[in-house]
């Protein structure tokens, strides 16, 4: 067994002549939450429908639990769970005879949880899936999703559109899962909030490119804001790299990215927020893409 | 459905910047101090946790071991997890009580030179964070 | 699998179902009506042109009106023949075409079934709709056909859509629809071009192709004129058979082979059929325009696929589209295994 759920080399993906995936070099561990967030068009869905087999890469390799998921096998598709962002089901199916269906295509199906699952939510075997709300139309399909028992879940986008409650509801019966049955998990998401309380592994795609890839706590540790009120061009401690600069007044504020421990008085550091740091890459990302043509990796460039 | 009522009901603020499994840990400490969870008692396993708020599994996990760690909890192999029965002894109140009161004394003192609320906690944390960065 | 497939399809046959039901009903209620409309019409003597009493007459011209208005109601049935194309194509789209729309496919696709598998469980169980609504059909039309034609199962002019070609067809329109889903990825552009493209390919197989894999004959036309006793005797011989297809009639050159003349050489062939037929000398002699033709090593024919033909036709036919939808049937299975949904 691998040791890693998703490994990419240099995975890329054109459309016509457009990049939708740009080199993305990432390995991501087994038994961990992995948030995948970037803006819209940032290459999310097409890297994760890459993972679930469903297209094949232009160049570079994906490997998902150590298989190459294009290949059609049989015996990782049981592995793999896939939400697709549309959250395709059967319309004219009652709930039941979509579980029917689970039941047929899955050998691992677990009829009892996915008939536990529909019945916390309160949905009823006998729904037609054209009768249910957007939500739990949601929750059958990712439902469909958990009842298969596998090892990995991808999941594109799965709360999103969601009331607050269907959105707890549906992240909490992800959660379960993960604790039960020690399902890794790979999500894209757009709700910070989502990252910081059920993630433990980051993703940042940013114009068809990986911009960060970490442990959550890590990328935390690794992240201060350091301040200084009085000057904007004071030197910078060794082994930082800039992410983020606001000028106010005559001072001036960076996040950086630290890879020393930073010892310098002349600074005033504080500790950034895991929101604040995923939308300083985000911006970050914005920027390089009005500049459009950088080439270095981001984490190892410098701003001016 | 187990009918048992958990010991202890988390919640979490996704808005307080604070790591969710910081605010596991802190909130079990501040029920100790409280004496709302005693020696003995069982926390909620991760699957009651996950259910009760919405976390990942592995950060409840973490949280525990943190609190073992600290020496409040202790895991007993295949029961769960359960508040330390010296809990009570290792709480460390008078030291407690002496950082009170010493703080008491600072809050007045800021006070009196015109700090407000949220410069005396920026100043606190930018304390706080600094020692950090000396400790590592 | 099967299960889904056929519930996915469950409405849609059994309604399928019930329309055939009805149309073969209505086909033999129509085809009885004929064939003893036609039976009286030839036993009660109305064809011979001596129509002898008044209430003869009277009968003979309610036969004909109520066959007058019959065929024009088995128009439409005849073209109702198309439906197993029409079912195949709607089959089709739903393969493929349908399941992309809706992105049911990436549900479908990341069950832990393979493409392949996928495919051939949907594939039969298509298939076997197919056959279920097409095999009775294509047995009623045929019957039906020859009521309506008196008899003949090959007819001068129309396509052959009976026989168990019906059904061959329809499969052939299955499995094209099917792949062209795959490309086109819309369903009702799916269903377009597949029913523009099937219609396309039959007919050329009845136009440029059966005239090639079945013996032709071939009968020479003409007009002979005698003139015994100042009475002109005009003798017509030659005539192609009613319950034939017709391929080719005109002037073709004497020529060891003979064969259909192609376009370039019946233009070339128009003078001289002209010369002949404008010749000064005609009105003394009517048959020196024969004489003119036959001297030019030209003579009027009509090359036709008899009626014997049918059997081998219907088995060259069937046999033509069913290896042509086996092999777009793997070319599907080799494409889908590369299809980005």
């Amino acid at each position: 067994m691998s040791e890693w759920v998703l490994q990419a080399d240099s995975l890329s993906k054109r459309f016509g002549r457009k990049w939708a995936l740009r080199d993305c070099t990432v390995s991501i561990p087994q038994g961990k939450v992995v948030a995948l967030v970037g803006p819209n068009g940032a290459g999310k869905s097409t890297l994760l429908r890459l993972a679930a087999g469903l297209s094949q890469p232009t160049s570079g390799t994906i490997e998902v639990l150590g298989h190459d998921p294009h290949k059609s096998n049989e015996d990782l598709l049981r592995r793999i769970g896939y939400l697709d962002q549309e959250r395709p089901l059967y319309r004219g199916f009652r709930v039941r005879e979509l579980f029917r269906f689970g039941a047929d295509a899955n050998p691992g199906w677990d009829m009892q949880a996915a008939h536990l699952y529909v019945d916390q939510l309160g949905i009823s075997l006998n729904d037609r899936v054209n009768s249910l709300s957007g939500g739990q139309q949601a929750q059958v399909a990712l439902t469909m999703c958990l009842a298969k028992k596998p090892e990995l879940l991808i999941l594109d986008e799965p709360a999103a559109a969601l009331d607050p409650v269907a959105r707890e509801d549906l992240l909490r019966l992800l959660m379960r899962q993960v604790s039960d049955n020690g399902s890794s998990v790979i999500l894209s998401t757009h709700a910070l909030s989502d990252v910081e309380s059920i993630c433990d592994y980051l993703v940042i795609l940013s114009h068809s490119r990986i911009a960060l890839c970490d442990d959550v706590d890590f990328i935390v540790e690794s992240h201060r804001f350091l301040s200084d009120p009085t000057s904007s061009n004071s030197r910078l401690p060794d082994g930082t790299t800039i992410m983020d600069t606001r000028i106010s007044g005559r001072g001036v504020t960076h996040l950086v990215k630290m890879d020393l421990p930073i010892v310098d008085d002349s600074w005033q550091i504080s500790e950034p927020t895991l929101d604040e740091i995923i939308l300083a890459y985000l911006r970050q990302g914005v920027r390089n893409g009005l500049l459009d043509h950088v080439e270095t990796p981001v984490n190892t460039r410098v701003l001016p | 459905m187990e009918d048992k009522r958990p010991s202890i009901y988390f919640r979490l603020d996704s808005r307080s910047g604070v790591a969710p499994y910081r605010q596991l840990v802190d909130q079990v400490r501040h029920a100790v101090k409280l004496g709302q969870l005693r020696g003995g008692d069982q926390l909620p396993s991760v699957r009651d946790v996950v259910t009760q708020v919405t976390i990942n599994p592995n950060t409840v996990h973490r949280a525990y071991r943190e609190l073992e760690h600290l020496g409040i909890a202790e895991g007993r192999l295949g029961l769960g997890t359960f508040i330390t029965h010296d809990v009570d002894s290792l709480s460390r109140e008078s030291d407690h009580d002496v950082v009170e009161e010493s703080l008491k004394q600072w809050i007045k003192l800021a006070r009196r030179s015109g700090l407000d609320e949220d410069q005396m906690l920026t100043l606190l944390r930018q304390f706080l964070h600094h020692n950090e960065q000396v400790r590592s | 699998m099967t299960w889904a497939a056929w519930r996915i399809l469950r409405t849609f046959f059994l309604v399928v179902v019930a329309l055939t039901i009805v149309l073969i009903i209505v086909l033999i209620v129509d085809g009885v009506d004929i064939r003893s409309l036609s039976h009286s019409l030839i036993t009660g003597r109305c064809l011979s042109g001596t129509y002898g009493s008044t209430p003869h007459l009277v009968y003979c011209h309610n036969v004909d009106t109520r066959l007058m208005r019959l065929e024009g109601f088995d128009r439409y049935l005849a073209g109702l023949s198309i439906a197993p194309v029409i079912l195949a194509i709607i089959l089709g789209t739903n393969l493929i075409a349908s399941e992309v729309e809706h992105k049911t496919v990436r549900l479908a696709w990341t069950q832990s079934l393979t493409r392949s598998k996928w495919m051939s469980t949907k594939f039969t169980l298509e298939l076997a709709m197919l056959l279920i609504i097409a095999i009775p059909l294509s047995f009623t039309y045929s019957w039906w056909f020859e009521a309506v034609a008196y008899g003949s199962r090959v007819r001068p002019t129309h396509l052959f859509f009976d026989g168990w070609l019906m059904v061959a067809i329809a499969i052939f329109a299955l499995v094209a629809t099917s792949l062209l889903g795959g490309v086109v990825r819309r369903p009702a552009w799916t269903f377009a071009s597949a029913l523009v493209i099937v219609l396309i390919f039959s007919w050329y197989v009845q136009t440029d192709i059966n005239p090639k894999i079945v013996p032709l004959h071939t009968v020479n036309i003409g007009v002979k004129v005698t003139v015994r006793k100042g009475v002109m005797h005009v003798i017509n011989f030659g005539q192609q058979p009613s319950n034939s297809w017709s391929v080719f009639s005109g002037y073709e050159p004497l020529a060891p082979g003979g064969g259909i003349p192609n376009k370039g050489q019946e233009i070339s062939l128009e003078d001289d059929v002209t010369n002949c037929q404008n010749l000064p000398s005609l009105n003394a002699n009517p048959n020196n325009q024969m004489i003119c033709l036959s001297k030019l090593n030209l003579r009027y024919v009509a090359i036709y696929v008899a009626d014997s033909e049918y059997w081998d036709l219907q088995l060259r036919d069937g046999i033509l589209y069913l290896s042509v939808a086996g092999a777009l049937l793997a070319v599907n299975f080799w494409f889908i295994r590369r299809l980005r949904v």
